[in-house]
């Protein structure tokens, strides 16, 4: 039988934002971890498949891009049976209807799909054909998706990277694989045999780094039985690299890429805390303090008080081995320079005065207020619930993230602002003919 | 007060987790309908009002997508931008739609907050105050808007033209955001006279979607909209388009920003001349002629012939009046234009004369069975159904009966709706061509 790791019930909550909804997090027989989410209020399986460990960060040196070419021809080259075309006809018949979509990002890759529940056995068994059955690989097929790597793909974070973001990461994680575009090298891509392409396949893709999240009116028994055995001609082990952590790149200031342009692009970054760190929920807080548009600092100051940009929020990434803060806008050339200095004057400011108490309690109110909005629908429930537990986040998150941001005080914004930005200050990459 | 509770038929023996929902009218004429999902502990609120862009006065064309603008500009309690302020706060979604014939305002946020969502918006139903920097401030965006959306897209210029010869007289004939010459002549009275007429409980439908216990909600929407007083609403009667007595007319873009396009379109009636199955049958002869897995058009000439990038058909009868049925063709090269309105116009007479088979048949049934299913998988998507489709007349009886319709279509109604929706010529035909007039 499958052992239960977690099991994971909705004790009474002291507010509102419960979720009835319950993650389990369950290992297969076969190794497989499941996160099984019962949904009844729909007729839809959603399924979201992680290989974990399985993006960039394991495509070895000069082979930059291979998990982006391996999940491309995957579907490209169909099933013994079945050319591509006939495959994904297959798969509308059987109420597919969105497709097989993937992404592959820094760390993963993911595939993910929706179907009715009478045509999951069905699915499965196409899915079996089409990941797990393939033992060649073909040469046209692979040659085709070279001629343009990125058709048909939906990077994930990373995916489509300006020269700005490009130049930002090289810069905030120079030395660690993180410094390549998580689609990889074009001299790589274009280099790559079948052969390379059956090794990725060998490497990347196994049952114990498989994980899938299943989102529906289904119990976990039938989940379980249907995964193992989609699954179970995978190598029980995936071959992967030991990746170390990014080393944080203490770079800051400005640098200009010159390019001829009717606005400057700016985007500025500095490494930030994991969500291990004790301080992570108070660090999304005074980013949103910071960065969040329409009521953000930076917001209030560089866009409503001098009308210098459009746009301009900033966000935290999770990869797995390094975590940054990133904010990017746009604005004419002449303006570059104000909007850095405000940006910096504010992070000062924060850093010696704290935050404004009713700042503080609205980031709260809107962070807890918004996150339920992320799972409106099946698929989005099954894609977020896995994204958090690829981030390092538990499979419980969804239950356990506001209770977190409900204990974080003031004073502990005010203590990592003070901390952090003491320690931290953002490298600002402008593109464009900034003036001085 | 009185209120009935519907339990939605199983659609198909697949869709076994069928939603219910409750209905009900306020005194004041108010329409609810709450669809309860626990799923998260969210809430989302839409309040669709029965007026759109169609029912501007003709002079004012667009001032309902004008005034949709100004409904953010604030009341006497939520004065200025508290409207989005307040939501900020929150972490809640918001926005609004105008189309010709509806107009929507809808929010999304965390469930405690329904009762400040819908204060929210029951207190601008009423009391909206905008002043006359508003209507300047707003004309300008729209001006942005229109430029952004129109002018600055060939092919939507060219799609603008082709309505307008489309429609001689029926509104639909004018953009949703008004011409330019309509933004500059709106004002502050304009406005308000449009606001007056038509915002009104009896004229709208509120829509409630999420983590609801439906006796509370039912109290709060008794405290927020029962106290508002109904008022007569102007009878949609739009002028109706003449026949056009088979002339045809050809809209030409000659730029070279554009790709190749074609597009025909053909006058089709809707639900307000058809019965049930004539809606039906038109609804899936759109697939079959269509839909990009089965339909008949991708399969011959993108599959087959290989002669374009691109072929679809829409069939848009889902308006308060009668609108079209298009056929848009992306030819891949130029010298094969001719060729490529031959071969629709071949594939329009063989389904006139020898109709489809079961076998198509039964394939677009399966596919819109679990398009159905997908459309009821989202919070969303269950509540947008309802809440556009009765903004547009049709009853909830209807709708709940639609899939039902649809399942007992016939290779003969559909060969029928084919002869009678393709008799003649398009009304109208659009090209665009990527090329300089010399």
């Amino acid at each position: 039988m499958f052992k239960k790791l977690i099991f994971v019930l909705c004790l009474s909550l002291p507010f509102s934002s419960v979720f009835a909804l319950k993650v389990e997090e369950l290992t297969t027989p076969k190794g497989i971890t499941v996160l099984y989410v019962k949904d009844t209020t729909t007729p839809l399986i959603s399924l979201s498949l992680a290989f974990k460990g399985a993006g960039l960060i394991s495509d070895g040196p000069n082979k930059e891009g291979a998990g982006l070419l391996l999940a491309n021809l995957l579907l490209e080259s169909g099933t013994k049976d079945l050319s591509k075309e006939a495959l994904l006809k297959k798969f509308k018949e059987l109420g597919v209807l969105g497709g097989i979509r993937f992404a592959v990002d820094y760390d993963n890759m993911l595939f993910e799909l929706k179907c009715p529940k009478e045509n999951l056995k069905s699915v499965l068994l196409l899915l079996q054909d089409m990941i797990t059955e393939k033992n060649q690989f073909k040469a046209p097929d692979l040659q085709r998706i070279k001629r343009n790597p990125l058709t048909g793909m939906v990077t994930g974070r990373g995916g489509n990277l300006s020269l700005g973001e490009k130049f930002l990461m090289k810069q905030l994680f120079h030395g660690h694989i993180y410094e390549h575009p998580a689609y990889g090298m074009p001299d790589a891509i274009q280099a790559m045999h079948t052969k390379d392409m059956q090794e990725a396949k060998q490497n990347k893709l196994a049952r114990d780094n498989l994980i899938v999240s299943v989102v529906g009116n289904i119990d976990n028994q039938e989940v379980i039985q249907g995964i193992d055995e989609a699954f179970q001609a995978l190598p029980g082990k995936a071959n992967l690299p030991k990746i170390s952590m990014a080393k944080e790149q203490m770079v800051s200031g400005v640098q200009v890429i010159p390019e001829e342009a009717p606005q400057s692009s700016v985007v500025f970054g500095m490494h930030w805390v994991s969500p291990h760190h004790k301080d992570f929920y108070a660090s999304l807080l005074l980013n949103h303090i910071l960065g969040a548009p329409f009521t953000g600092e930076f917001w209030n100051e560089v866009r409503e008080k001098r009308g210098l940009v459009y746009r301009m929020d900033t966000d935290i990434d999770n990869l797995a081995y390094g975590q940054i803060w990133t904010g990017a806008f746009e604005t004419e050339h002449h303006n570059v320079k104000e909007a850095i200095e405000l940006i910096q004057q504010i992070l000062e400011r924060i850093k010696a005065q704290g935050v404004q108490k009713s700042a503080f309690q609205d980031a709260k109110t809107a962070l807890m207020g918004s996150f339920a909005l992320n799972f409106t629908s099946p698929d989005s429930i099954g894609q977020n619930v896995l994204g958090y537990y690829l981030a390092g986040f538990g499979a419980d998150y969804i239950n356990q993230r506001n209770q977190a941001l409900e204990k974080v005080q003031l004073s502990d914004v005010n203590r990592f602002a003070k901390e952090y930005l003491t320690t931290h200050k953002p490298l600002f990459i402008v593109v464009g003919n900034a003036e001085d | 007060m009185k209120y009935i509770l519907f339990l939605l038929l199983a659609l198909t023996p697949t869709c076994f987790a069928a939603p219910l929902y409750e209905n009900y009218t306020l005194k004041n004429g108010l329409q609810v309908l709450i669809l309860p999902n626990a799923r998260a502990p969210v809430v989302y609120h839409a309040l669709w009002y029965k007026v759109g862009s169609a029912d501007s006065p003709a002079e004012n064309a667009g001032i309902a997508h004008f005034l949709e603008h100004l409904m953010f500009k604030g009341t006497k309690k939520y004065p200025k931008d508290a409207y989005k302020t307040t939501l900020n706060r929150i972490g809640a979604y918001h926005g609004a739609t105008t189309t010709w014939d509806r107009t929507v305002y809808y929010a999304t946020a965390s469930k405690e907050h329904l009762p400040l969502l819908m204060e929210l918006e029951a207190d601008r139903m009423q009391h909206l105050q905008f002043t006359d920097q508003d209507v300047e401030t707003e004309r300008q965006v729209v001006f942005q808007e229109r430029y952004d959306r129109i002018i600055s897209s060939p092919i939507a210029r060219l799609g603008e033209a082709a309505n307008a010869s489309f429609f001689w007289q029926h509104p639909y004939g004018k953009p949703v955001l008004g011409f330019e010459e309509h933004i500059k002549g709106y004002t502050k009275e304009k406005a308000q006279e449009f606001y007056k007429s038509w915002y009104a409980t009896n004229n709208a439908i509120l829509v409630i979607a999420g983590d609801v216990n439906n006796d509370e909600v039912k109290k709060l929407i008794e405290k927020y909209y029962g106290s508002s007083q109904q008022k007569p609403i102007p009878k949609r009667e739009r002028p109706q388009e003449p026949s056009h007595q088979g002339v045809s007319i050809k809209a030409e873009l000659k730029d070279p920003n554009v790709g190749i396009y074609i597009q025909r379109i053909y006058r089709a009636p809707n639900h307000r001349d058809l019965k049930p199955t004539e809606e039906a049958a038109i609804t899936m002869l759109d697939y079959i002629l269509g839909n990009p897995t089965y339909g008949r058009l991708p399969l011959v000439m993108m599959e087959q012939q290989k002669l374009v990038q691109g072929v679809w058909t829409n069939y848009t009868g889902y308006y308060v009046d009668p609108y079209s049925f298009t056929i848009t063709v992306i030819p891949k090269n130029l010298q094969d234009i001719a060729l490529t309105e031959a071969m629709v116009e071949s594939e329009l007479r063989r389904i006139k004369v020898q109709g489809i088979t079961e076998e198509e048949l039964e394939n677009i049934k399966r596919l819109m069975r679990y398009e159905f299913i997908y459309h009821k998988d989202s919070l969303y998507g269950i509540a947008d159904y309802y809440g556009e489709n009765l903004a547009l007349g049709y009853t909830l009886e209807f709708l709940d009966k639609w899939p039902e319709v649809l399942s007992k279509v016939s290779v003969d109604d559909i060969q029928k709706a084919a002869t009678a929706l393709f008799a003649n010529q398009p009304d109208v035909t659009m090209y665009s061509y990527p090329i300089v007039e010399k």
